[in-house]
């Protein structure tokens, strides 16, 4: 059954509220149905707010790994040690690292990765993995490195699936949070 | 991370790192108060690690910092519970780091400011 607030008028900031209720009402967000949910969404509701130059795919492709990410975090929360956790930040580090091989120039597919990296290690930090953990945070790091040294312009938004929307300072709060 | 692997060193220049950053952000949104709270707590977390590398002396002024910026953070939103929690935190980490030093009339006197902190929270 769905989560009342998934019943809500169908645009692609509620397809982020969608995964959040599936988190709640404890339906695992899996990789296939949230594609699902996505393609329809995306059809029909023209992606407002996020760069054009992207597309659909990434976009969608984008929130699908965010999904995956959601259900990794709602494992760490419920079970904190549970192995299935780990196995839901992988797949959604494959798909974010997929679309930022396929958008080398793409600083939030990028970022994305790092953010990743950083689920990863909170995760195999609360599992006493502090060795693995400060691992994860140097691949996390790298990449965060790379792109703060990036010409970017200090004045762009760009709306990504945190609801922020300027790249330069999302990917500094990112690196500073790592670093931390 | 770095300091319970014990990479003390690189515990240190990840924090250094770490609050470039966030003076960085602060510096070009000085309103935000998300960034003056997030300078605020990587101040405490520096104290917290120059405690844990026995410098006490050197934990002093970043939380002394952090006590500054808590402060005005809750000065400026008395309704907000997080800043006074953090604000709590930061002089509770100084207490300890001025007690650790040797001052210990100031930590006292701090002490009492920490706990009527708390208590309005």
């Amino acid at each position: 059954m769905e989560a009342p607030c998934a019943r809500r008028d169908q645009t692609e900031r509620h397809l982020f509220l969608r995964v959040q209720c599936r988190e709640i009402a404890g339906i695992d967000g899996e990789r296939e149905q949230l594609e699902s949910v996505g393609s329809g969404l995306f059809e029909k509701h023209p992606i407002q707010n996020v760069r054009v130059d992207v597309g659909v795919e990434l976009v969608h492709g984008r929130e699908v790994g965010h999904g995956v990410r959601i259900a990794g975090q709602a494992r760490d929360r419920k079970a904190h040690r549970s192995p299935e956790a780990m196995t839901y930040h992988r797949r959604a580090l494959a798909i974010r690292q997929r679309l930022g091989r396929e958008n080398p120039t793409d600083v939030i597919a990028q970022n994305d990765v790092a953010r990743t990296y950083g689920n990863m290690a909170n995760l195999l930090r609360n599992r006493g993995e502090a060795t693995a953990a400060a691992a994860a945070l140097d691949s996390a790091a790298a990449i965060g490195e790379a792109l703060v040294a990036l010409p970017l312009d200090t004045t762009s938004t760009v709306t990504d699936f945190t609801r922020r929307s300027n790249p330069w300072e999302n990917i500094r709060e990112d690196l500073a949070l790592i670093h931390q | 991370m770095l300091r319970e692997v014990g990479q003390l060193n690189a515990a240190d220049a990840a924090w250094e790192r770490g609050y470039e950053l966030y003076q960085e952000l602060a510096k070009k949104r000085p309103q935000s108060h998300d960034y003056q709270n997030s300078l605020g707590y990587h101040e405490i977390v520096g104290g917290n690690l120059r405690m844990a590398e026995n410098r006490a002396p050197d934990a002093i002024p970043p939380l002394e910092s952090a006590q500054a910026t808590f402060t005005a953070l809750v000065a400026g939103n008395p309704s907000v519970p997080m800043f006074r929690t953090n604000l709590t935190e930061a002089q509770l980490a100084l207490v300890w780091a001025l007690n650790t030093a040797g001052r210990k009339a100031d930590a006292l006197q701090l002490s009492n400011r920490a706990i009527e902190n708390a208590r309005q929270a």
